[in-house]
């Protein structure tokens, strides 16, 4: 009983933490540029989250190994070094841009001036952060991040066409203007890629594990979790998709806003919709801040070796707070300068495709080594799908800097 | 100490996660100190950890920046120390005793003014 | 031994201030750059997209399904993008032979931005919040058609 109660809030916390900001304007703007026919970028990404989450996460509940001990003793420590730097600093652009999106929700529910509410968003995270214990932090912003769900029903609601839909799932080339519209086409691509397999994500799931304090016999658990928890997550970004197709295609508008976001769910249900999906957002965004702040203390943490982790008491993991609090702040400081929270998103998502390959090879290495993981060693299949991942993964991050100059960030 | 045959430091050792005798993480096995004795035979007499110890595996002008503003002091954990290696590599004694809890301390010592801590 | 190293260093230094001065002069030819055709069918495509979405939420308002303040703020937001659009455009000298184009951009940019403006302020007067609904729809077809002729 208490396993299945277990199993379904972890379903729920994974699915409603699944959007941030980054991955709500690449879906949205995929689906009013091209329609339905970047869906199957959605289930491409999200098998692959879906594999190396859960190969992550069962290495952590064999071996009690997080993400950064596998990439300092697989990859070497001056690679691992380099991975480490370039993780945090997607890591710290990811945050930054999450606490500017809260901010500026905050700011179309209450209009007081932008920074204030960094400010105030800022003061939050940090009282949060320090006084609410992991699961209470993760599962707090995760189930009210399934106010989200709200894009779901506006999608159904706007009347997709569903056999065109349907046909968005099978990797397509839609026939296109011009050569360039080419290069736009596969520069989101990439980048929805991108934001479904964010970096930060399989660090942050494999230390949950052990925040949890996973055993070999969590392994089923985590399984089901990953599956069941990943691909409802990944509906949110399917639905997000349809409503650019069916709302903002139409329209001829391209979103830059998360405010714009919003306007489905208003065109649908009016003012409750503007309160559902601002909430919803604000909790999505909000998780996001926090995981990508923590990830980055996990990350340096393990990488250097300090006792870390939220079951520890600040005192009981001083360098582990400090990381996470510099962190916020800087954060913090980065967006107060006046940036666009959704073109450092861009960036940042961009650039994470180029970690990608670094972060999960190590884990493919240790998944695969009977050695380490005994009996739990993956089978052919989760090896063959590992690698196929790792190679598109390599193409992919290969392309995305000069994709993202010729396409000038997908505007064309 | 272990049950293999034989220990392939490079791989089970170097970079590893160190943990004291109260399953406490203290630092990795940044580098490794290694004698050569009679016969040409090696032998594995310490564990290094700290700043310097990682620094010396960094290039050229890197080496030299970690060393400026990281410091360079490094803690020898000698190789009798080891208790047992699995994943990690346990050590028999606590940080304190070998030294490796310097800067945790300090940082302890920092945000224990902090209510709630 | 030693001299190959001394050897190395030299040439990894070398590399690494190729890579940056070459960074840094293509970063300057890049913002230098006169505006050409390209440029100007993006700015066109984003001020068609603000002006769209303004349209879009009038239309909202109007039937009262969205609040004063995300009214304001959304607005004025747009507004800001608009306005950011009209700063790039006056900040960067055109191509030869696009100077009529330019001119026309920045016509619809400033009205769009104009518009934008207004319609923050216009939450409580429906009158004037047609008018202005009317208004960016106009240009929004406008700039609709500009960017098809840009494209060819």
């Amino acid at each position: 009983m208490k396993k299945a109660l277990e199993i379904f809030l972890g379903i729920l916390t994974a699915m409603g933490g699944f959007v941030e900001i980054g991955e709500l304007v690449f879906s949205i703007n995929a689906g009013a540029k091209f329609g339905y026919s970047l869906l199957w970028v959605v289930a491409l990404g999200t098998i692959g989250i879906i594999i190396y989450g859960e190969m992550a996460g069962r290495i952590a509940a064999v071996t009690g190994q997080p993400v950064f001990y596998l990439i300092r003793e697989r990859a070497g420590f001056v690679v691992g070094l380099g991975t480490l730097v370039a993780a945090n600093l997607v890591n710290l652009l990811t945050c930054a841009a999450e606490i500017g999106g809260v901010a500026i929700l905050l700011k179309l529910a209450l209009n007081w001036p932008y920074r204030v509410f960094i400010l105030l968003g800022l003061i939050f995270f940090l009282l949060v952060m320090w006084f609410l214990p992991f699961q209470w932090i993760e599962r707090t912003f995760g189930l009210l991040g399934l106010l989200m769900v709200v894009f779901m029903l506006t999608a159904i609601l706007l009347k997709p066409d569903w056999p065109q839909a349907a046909a968005g799932f099978i990797p397509n080339v839609p026939a296109l203007e011009s050569p360039k519209e080419y290069l736009v086409y596969a520069y989101f691509a990439v980048a929805l890629m991108s934001s479904i397999m964010l970096p930060y994500e399989t660090y942050f799931y494999a230390s949950g594990g052990i925040e949890d304090h996973w055993t070999p016999s969590d392994v089923p658990l985590n399984r089901i979790i990953v599956t069941v928890g990943f691909v409802l997550g990944s509906l949110l970004a399917v639905a997000l998709i349809i409503m650019g197709a069916r709302l903002f295609l139409p329209n001829h508008i391209e979103p830059q806003l998360p405010g714009s976001a919003a306007l489905g769910p208003v065109i649908v249900f009016g003012k409750w919709g503007l309160a559902l999906a601002l909430l919803g957002m604000f909790f999505a965004f909000g998780g996001a801040a926090i995981e990508t702040c923590l990830s980055a203390a996990y990350n340096l943490a393990q990488f250097v070796g300090w006792p870390w982790g939220k079951f520890r008491k600040p005192g009981g993991a001083p360098r582990f707070a400090l990381a996470w609090i510099t962190m916020l702040i800087l954060a913090g400081l980065l967006i107060t300068t006046g940036v666009d929270p959704v073109s450092v998103v861009e960036y940042s998502i961009i650039f994470s495709v180029i970690i990608l390959p670094l972060t999960y090879l190590p884990i493919l290495l240790v998944a695969a080594d009977r050695t380490c993981m005994g009996a739990f060693a993956n089978r052919w299949w989760a090896n063959t799908l590992g690698w196929f991942y790792l190679i598109i993964l390599t193409i992919a991050g290969l392309c995305a800097i000069p994709l993202l100059i010729i396409t000038h960030g997908g505007k064309g | 100490m272990n049950q293999q045959e034989y220990l392939d430091i490079a791989r089970q050792v170097l970079d590893r996660q160190l943990i004291d005798s109260n399953n406490i993480p203290c630092g990795k096995a940044d580098d490794l100190e290694v004698e050569c004795g009679p016969g040409g035979r090696l032998k594995m007499t310490a564990i290094l950890v700290g700043p310097d110890a990682r620094a010396r595996r960094l290039p050229g002008l890197l080496r030299t920046l970690a060393r400026r503003f990281l410091g360079d002091k490094v803690v020898r954990v000698p190789w009798g120390e080891v208790s047992v290696i699995t994943s990690q590599i346990k050590l028999k004694s606590r940080a304190s005793e070998l030294g490796l809890d310097g800067a945790e301390r300090r940082a302890a010592r920092l945000i224990r003014q902090i209510p709630g801590a | 031994m030693r001299r190959a190293t001394q050897h190395g260093r030299w040439l990894q230094s070398a590399v690494a201030l190729l890579i940056i001065g070459g960074l840094g002069f293509w970063f300057t030819a890049e913002v230098n750059k006169p505006l050409g055709a390209e440029d100007l069918k993006i700015a066109v495509s984003e001020l068609r997209s603000h002006a769209a979405e303004g349209r879009l939420i009038a239309e909202q308002a109007l039937s009262a399904r969205l609040t004063a303040t995300f009214f304001q703020t959304q607005t004025s937001m747009l507004r800001d993008k608009a306005g950011a659009v009209v700063k790039d455009l006056n900040s960067t000298a055109p191509r030869a032979g696009l100077e009529e184009e330019l001119s026309r951009v920045k016509a619809f940019a400033e009205r769009i931005s104009a518009d934008l403006a207004s319609l923050s302020s216009s939450f409580d007067d429906r009158q004037e919040m047609s008018r202005l609904q009317e208004d960016l729809d106009t240009v929004f077809r406008q700039a609709l058609e500009m960017e098809e002729s840009l494209k060819h």
